[in-house]
């Protein structure tokens, strides 16, 4: 009778050494007492001081930056447990999730979409969450700078605020290595942002400060590490990598195609990289307010209400390597996109039974909510590639279900069949 | 040519096996012993089964043999050709460098497609693979195997791997409450 728990530790590191992802590495370290001595847990820390000099232009009153790393992940039930849970119309069901580690050890919830931390947590919800016994497969992570201004008596992160609320693209020489083996303070890192002037901004693990790149034609809107390569694109459409020296080079101009969008996104589907351009259009809404309105002290106030940018549509394409030019796509296929205020990411529709493919999820200020009682949901759109349409997701509550209210299993994963109770 | 030399090996149960010299040079260990003076007589494989060994010559053999074809080209003159080295391909016409890598491509399918075959195995012949190709220190099958042992592992929870290999928790009380906290998440 074979008995795996005795092989030897070599053998046992080798096999360890081609888990890449952090989940199937920690699952490793379960399985028994031989298997978790042979693998070390990685840190899994991000660097989280930057002492960074103040850049001028950048900002001036800041001492550093403190980088959090949020990871999004699709839990859901192992397939030998969604058949025994007969009856169970969640059974199959995918939860789409964002979470962040704030002080070790303890979790943030988010929206996947949104900056909303998703608190205070219903009565229900699990304090401690087992995931030993859930399927979890990580679908991309999102990283946001928080500038600390110094203040005498306080002494804590928590009165941090964003850096712009621009997306930060991140770099790190250690996401090449498996995962079982340990992060050490050589691994090298870069950052890539969109500075306020709409320029590109560059840090990299040894510099003192921020490096603006001064190559532009017109104000980035996004960036990516894509494939271990940084790439920005601009609201022209003209796309670049930028090097590590802070060179850039073109890789598709505006010229080879006229994008007629407001907003540009990059995001990976499938080991692709697309773009995805925003369609915004001034809206009045249905009825004209205008005809009966009277001039009175009020009307200038009433006017901002009513005119606003409502998206609707969005135009995705696709960069073919070695070709210089976007390809426009017709259909995502099972495919969904999600663009968030500082993250994109893609999914497929089968690990979400109840949505359908071709979707792109957005978050649209148009529809803007307080989102105290909702944790940002209202703030999120649903667009349709199939046929145009586009609303915002309490128009589709089967579509809404994938971030919230989480399936009964959640509550406790162990049991077989249970809803939570009312 | 000199006729290939002959290697006899004896496994742990007894049984010898008579394999050209080049095959087992895959074998970082025979290839040591033999350049120790020990490919005279019988080489003694004390933690490798009579079971286990075909396999592992099996794969010796498939590898030895696609060295061999590398060093010839499609004219079938006798020429030094090395797997990494392009300048070879520079001095060429284009034609020929077509040839070849539509030659190249096909062998790689092969290649792919004997490693399928080859690694359909059940977990029990997998452990033994595991532990020979690392006593023998036969660095390729090494990783081919843990790889087909990582692709039973990914994406399974702990329990569904102990169940795939047969493995009992064996935690300690104190080592368990390490696992469990590892594994959960403490929400705020």
């Amino acid at each position: 009778m074979t008995d795996w728990s005795q092989l030897p530790r070599d053998v046992v590191e080798v096999i360890a050494r081609r888990l890449t992802t952090y989940f199937d590495a920690l699952r490793f370290r379960a399985v028994c007492s031989s298997w978790r001595s042979a693998v070390s847990q990685s840190p899994h820390r991000l660097p989280c001081h930057f002492p960074i000099v103040p850049n001028e232009g950048f900002v001036e009153t800041t001492c550093g930056f403190y980088l959090s790393k949020r990871t999004i992940y699709r839990l859901g039930l192992p397939e030998d447990r969604i058949s025994t849970c007969i009856g169970s119309s969640e059974a199959s069901d995918g939860w789409l999730i964002k979470v962040e580690e704030d002080v070790p050890d303890m979790m943030h919830l988010l929206n996947p979409l949104t900056e909303t931390q998703i608190k205070p947590l219903p009565s229900m919800f699990p304090k401690v969450l087992d995931l030993s016994d859930l399927r979890i497969s990580e679908l991309g992570q999102d990283y946001v700078l928080q500038y600390i201004n110094y203040r005498p008596f306080v002494n804590s992160f928590v009165d941090a605020g964003s850096l712009y609320m621009e997306k930060v693209a991140f770099f790190s020489s250690n996401s090449s290595l498996s995962a079982s083996s340990p992060a050490d303070d050589n691994d090298k890192f870069a950052l890539l942002t969109i500075h306020v002037s709409g320029k590109l901004a560059m840090f990299k693990s040894g510099d003192e400060k921020w490096t603006i790149i001064e190559d532009q034609r017109s104000p980035y809107d996004d960036v990516i590490c894509f494939k271990g390569k940084f790439y920005a694109v601009d609201s022209m459409g003209r796309i670049v990598i930028v090097e590590p020296s802070a060179t850039v080079t073109l890789i598709a101009s505006h010229e080879s195609h006229v994008f007629g969008g407001d907003k540009k996104y990059l995001v990976e589907s499938e080991g692709d990289l697309l773009l995805v351009d925003l369609y915004l259009s001034m809206d009045t809404g249905d009825d004209s307010p205008f005809e009966n309105m009277d001039i009175d002290d009020d009307f200038y106030e009433r006017i901002e209400s009513y005119i606003v940018e409502k998206t609707v549509r969005f135009k995705v394409y696709k960069l073919y390597e070695g070709r210089q030019n976007w390809v426009e796509l017709q259909s995502l296929g099972d495919r969904l996109l999600f663009l968030g205020d500082n993250c994109s990411f893609s999914a497929s529709a089968c690990d979400f039974p109840g949505c359908k493919g071709n979707r792109i999820y957005f978050t649209d200020a148009f529809n803007c909510s307080n989102g105290e009682d909702d944790y940002g949901f209202k703030d999120v759109g649903v667009f349709n590639l199939d046929d145009g349409c586009i609303g915002p997701l309490a128009s589709y509550p089967g579509y809404s279900k994938l971030f919230w209210p989480p399936p009964s299993w959640i509550a406790d994963p162990s049991a077989g069949t249970n809803a939570l109770p009312d | 040519m000199a006729s290939p030399k002959v290697i006899v090996l004896r496994t742990c149960d007894g049984e010898t096996f008579e394999v050209d010299e080049s095959v087992v040079y895959v074998s970082e260990t025979i290839k040591n012993m033999i350049e120790d003076g020990c490919g005279d007589g019988v080489i003694p494989l004390p933690n490798v089964s009579s079971k286990i060994f075909p396999k592992v010559i099996e794969y010796c053999k498939k590898h030895v043999s696609d060295f061999e074809s590398l060093k010839k080209t499609s004219n079938g003159d006798e020429k030094e050709k090395d797997k990494d080295d392009d300048s070879s391909k520079k001095g060429k016409e284009a034609v020929p460098d077509v040839e070849e890598d539509a030659e190249e491509k096909a062998r790689v399918e092969e290649l792919k497609e004997w490693e399928t075959t080859y690694m359909d195995i059940d977990q029990q012949v997998l452990f033994d693979l595991l532990q020979a190709a690392n006593y023998l220190n036969i660095k390729g099958l090494l990783l081919m195997a843990a790889e087909k042992a990582a692709s039973m592992i990914r994406g399974k929870t702990p329990e569904q791997i102990r169940e795939t290999f047969n493995i009992k928790n064996d935690f300690t009380p104190e080592e368990y409450e390490e696992v469990r906290r590892e594994n959960a998440w403490a929400f705020e």
